[in-house]
């Protein structure tokens, strides 16, 4: 700050005027006409009273406040005008006089202000002749931005100044300097002058530190003014834009909840004209159910107390009509945190809010969709299995123990003490062959579709055995190993494991090009876990996972399968794969999976 | 006194077969009585005692094994022989679990049957003939159920989480 001041300083010592011998020449800058107009009504009161003469060149204005303001102070200023002591011109009728080409032209200006400034002083009724001129036509070259033509004529003033006495007076509105770039025509307008005048001084001399401290006050102004109109303008572009928008309701609210301020978005969003709703309470908002909950009030005091209250809720249209608002409310705080009010921004969430409520609706469907599918699944599963299950009983029980004795008496005919021809014996053999490859036949069929060993033997031996015709099968190795403690475990969950085991198998043959499988039975503390890994090419698991695969699809089989039952009895199925193989694994909580004792 | 063998099989067609299979083998053995179910059988034992009893593991009701091991616990000294379809490797454990002193391959009834008694009243056990049920894994399954630990899972095997 000392850096700028003394910057400030030295600028203004280059802006000093140089020393003038002939007439005072002065210049004020001013932000007031007011305050400017009194100086000058003083100084032309002093001239006239004292006998001096006086030539005002100003705008029409001006000139007007002026005569006021010398009636005021009971000057007979008709008269002064008819002894031609008292002249009044128009500053853009002068000037227009004057100028050739966009500049003042010297012969011209000497001419016209010459021959008024001589008739002036002989009018004068005093001994010295004395004459006051005040002008104001370079404010209007430097107003329309004619800056060199202002300083030019200052130039021709001063040379004027040379050839009759008169003390002579300039005033431009300091709003003509509000920015950096005229900071140069400044230092050159406050040098073209013998005195600079401080704001609404009337003195006419000042020494040389007044002068001095007169421009840097002047030059300070100079620069808080630039720094206050680059402020209006921002704000004024500001609030053209908040004015504009048209998505958002932007309005303000006073302290007390009264709206003050009003865009074209709440206009659109609300209904209300600015002249309708400002000064009303922002409470006609709200349905009448949030009003009697005290709703509005209570958002103004979460807002004032945590600085911003959002919402979202239903609101009320002047029309009456309902939207769904989103808002946010934040407490305007003046510098020493008084609520001095809000500012509110309200958008219509009606689209997006039923959209969010379609959303829901379709997901529930998908739910109940999902629930009936699963409870189709289980259902088929277990039907599938019932029918499996009766069907291999059927075999199994039925036609197998008709060829097991079919079998058993062809045998013991072979043994039999009568005479039979060798022939007959090989037919014998033969015969009884069929009824064991046909025993076979059907045990393996009925185990297939439902081995009943898995009830009468549990788990363990049905693996056992179903492992050791699936090697048969499929040329493909596999060991089986076993948790010792593993017993008997809950009908449903060895059903479940020994079909996730097939399907698991099935898999592997099919698909895994692997040599061998690894079946494992194991046991922690919580869970009873299947595992059966092989060492094949693995599977894309992504594939598993696309929405529509068929449940037998080629490639996955039964893997939705897998899982439905797994979930039926509350396990979970994990299926990892890479490069070196694909491990299946299912998981079922021992709470579920133990076996319930069967009574003696 | 001749030894008394009980015939439990839920299919009469079977039982009959047993019989003449047992009146063929020249053996003095005296059927003493039949039973379809276990829960009847159970109350034969009780009131016949039989000295051998050929029990069918697929049954209504309470299956063969289960018998077997209710069959221990009246603490008599009948000996139980598994009759039955079933071939499986893991079989012999399961028949040695249930406390059952044999089995038989119904299919291969007319080969083992009696001889398999002969050995039960001989006080011996028979678990499968020469040629035994049919196994057709070369690795025996049945054998050594070590726990397989998830630790010991080969790293190649342990395959990244989808």
């Amino acid at each position: 700050m000392a850096a700028r001041e003394a910057s400030v300083l030295q600028s203004a010592k280059n802006a000093l005027p140089a020393p003038l011998n002939h007439s005072a020449h002065s210049v004020q800058f001013y932000f007031e006409d007011r305050l400017m107009i009194e100086g000058l009504a003083g100084l032309v009161a002093t001239a006239l009273v004292s006998g001096d003469a006086a030539i005002v060149i100003a705008s029409k204005a001006h000139r007007e406040a002026l005569a006021r303001e010398l009636k005021d102070r009971d000057l007979n200023l008709t008269r002064a005008i008819a002894g031609g002591r008292f002249v009044c011109l128009d500053a853009s009728e002068t000037q227009a006089r004057i100028m050739l080409n966009g500049m003042p032209e010297a012969e011209r200006f000497s001419r016209l202000i010459g021959g008024l400034i001589s008739s002036a002083r002989t009018a004068a009724k005093s001994e010295q002749k004395g004459l006051v001129i005040f002008g104001e036509m370079v404010a209007l070259l430097w107003a329309e931005g004619k800056h060199q033509a202002a300083i030019r004529l200052e130039e021709l003033w001063n040379d004027l100044a040379a050839q009759y006495s008169f003390s002579l007076r300039c005033a431009y509105p300091m709003n003509g300097f509000h920015k950096q770039e005229h900071a140069d025509s400044f230092a050159k307008i406050c040098a073209a002058h013998s005195s600079v005048l401080p704001l609404g001084s009337r003195a006419l001399v000042l020494n040389d530190d007044e002068q001095q401290r007169t421009i840097v006050a002047l030059q300070l102004k100079l620069q808080v003014f630039e720094y206050e109109s680059t402020l209006r303008e921002t704000e004024r572009r500001f609030c053209l834009l908040v004015e504009a928008v048209q998505d958002y309701a932007i309005f303000t609210l006073d302290a007390d909840g009264l709206v003050n301020s009003w865009n074209v978005g709440a206009k659109r969003l609300k209904g209300y004209e600015a002249s309708e709703i400002i000064g009303q309470h922002f409470s006609r908002f709200y349905p009448a159910e949030d009003i009697q909950a005290g709703k509005p009030q209570g958002e103004l005091a979460i807002a004032a107390s945590e600085g911003r209250v959002e919402d979202e809720g239903w609101r009320i249209r002047k029309d009456g009509s309902r939207f769904w608002a989103n808002v946010v409310i934040t407490a305007t705080k003046d510098a020493h945190g008084g609520i001095i009010g809000f500012s509110k921004v309200t958008r219509d969430f009606t689209e997006r809010m039923l959209a969010q409520q379609n959303l829901q609706n379709s997901q529930r469907k998908l739910q109940d969709s999902e629930r009936s599918l699963r409870e189709l699944s289980f259902h088929l599963l277990r039907t599938q299995d019932e029918e499996r299950q009766r069907i291999g009983r059927d075999l199994h029980d039925s036609l197998g123990q008709y060829l097991s004795v079919l079998k058993m008496k062809l045998d013991s005919l072979k043994s039999s003490p009568s005479k039979m021809s060798p022939h007959d014996l090989a037919e014998l053999n033969n015969c009884s062959q069929i009824a064991e490859d046909a025993v076979k036949e059907v045990r393996t069929l009925s185990y297939l579709l439902y081995p009943p060993m898995l009830e009468e033997m549990g788990l363990k031996s049905a693996i056992s055995w179903y492992l050791d015709g699936f090697t048969n099968r499929s040329g493909i190795r596999t060991t089986f190993e076993v948790s010792p403690a593993l017993g008997r475990l809950a009908p449903d969950v060895e059903l479940a494991t020994f079909r996730v085991l097939q399907e698991s198998l099935t898999n592997v043959h099919r698909h895994s090009g692997s040599p061998t499988a690894d079946v494992r039975l194991l046991l922690d503390d919580e869970n009873f876990i299947l595992r059966v890994s092989d060492q094949g090419k693995g599977v894309n698991l992504n594939n598993f996972e696309l929405p529509g695969q068929d449940w037998t699809g080629a490639h996955g089989v039964g893997l939705r399968g897998m899982r439905e039952r797994m979930r039926q009895i509350e396990g979970h199925l994990e299926l990892w794969s890479s490069e070196a193989g694909t491990t299946v694994t299912a998981t079922v909580p021992l709470r579920h999976a133990a076996a319930v004792p069967t009574a003696p | 006194m001749n030894p008394r063998i009980l015939i439990v099989d839920d299919h009469e067609i079977v039982r009959e077969g047993i019989r003449t299979l047992l009146a063929r083998s020249g053996k003095n053995w005296e059927v003493c009585g039949e039973a379809s179910n276990a829960s009847d059988a159970i109350v034969a034992i009780k009131s016949l005692h039989p000295q051998v009893v050929i029990l069918d593991v697929s049954m209504p009701g309470i299956s063969g094994l289960e018998a077997a091991r209710l069959i221990g616990k009246l603490d008599l000294s009948t000996r139980v022989l598994i009759f039955t379809m079933h071939e499986s490797t893991h079989l012999e454990s399961e028949v040695r679990d249930a406390g059952a002193h044999g089995y038989v391959s119904k299919s291969q009834a007319a080969r083992d049957l009696v001889h398999a008694i002969q050995t039960l009243l001989s006080g011996g056990t028979f678990f499968g003939s020469a040629s035994g049920p049919s196994s057709g894994s070369g690795e025996n399954p049945g054998r050594g159920s070590t726990f397989f630990s998830i630790l010991t899972w080969p790293d190649r095997l342990r395959p990244r989480f989808v």
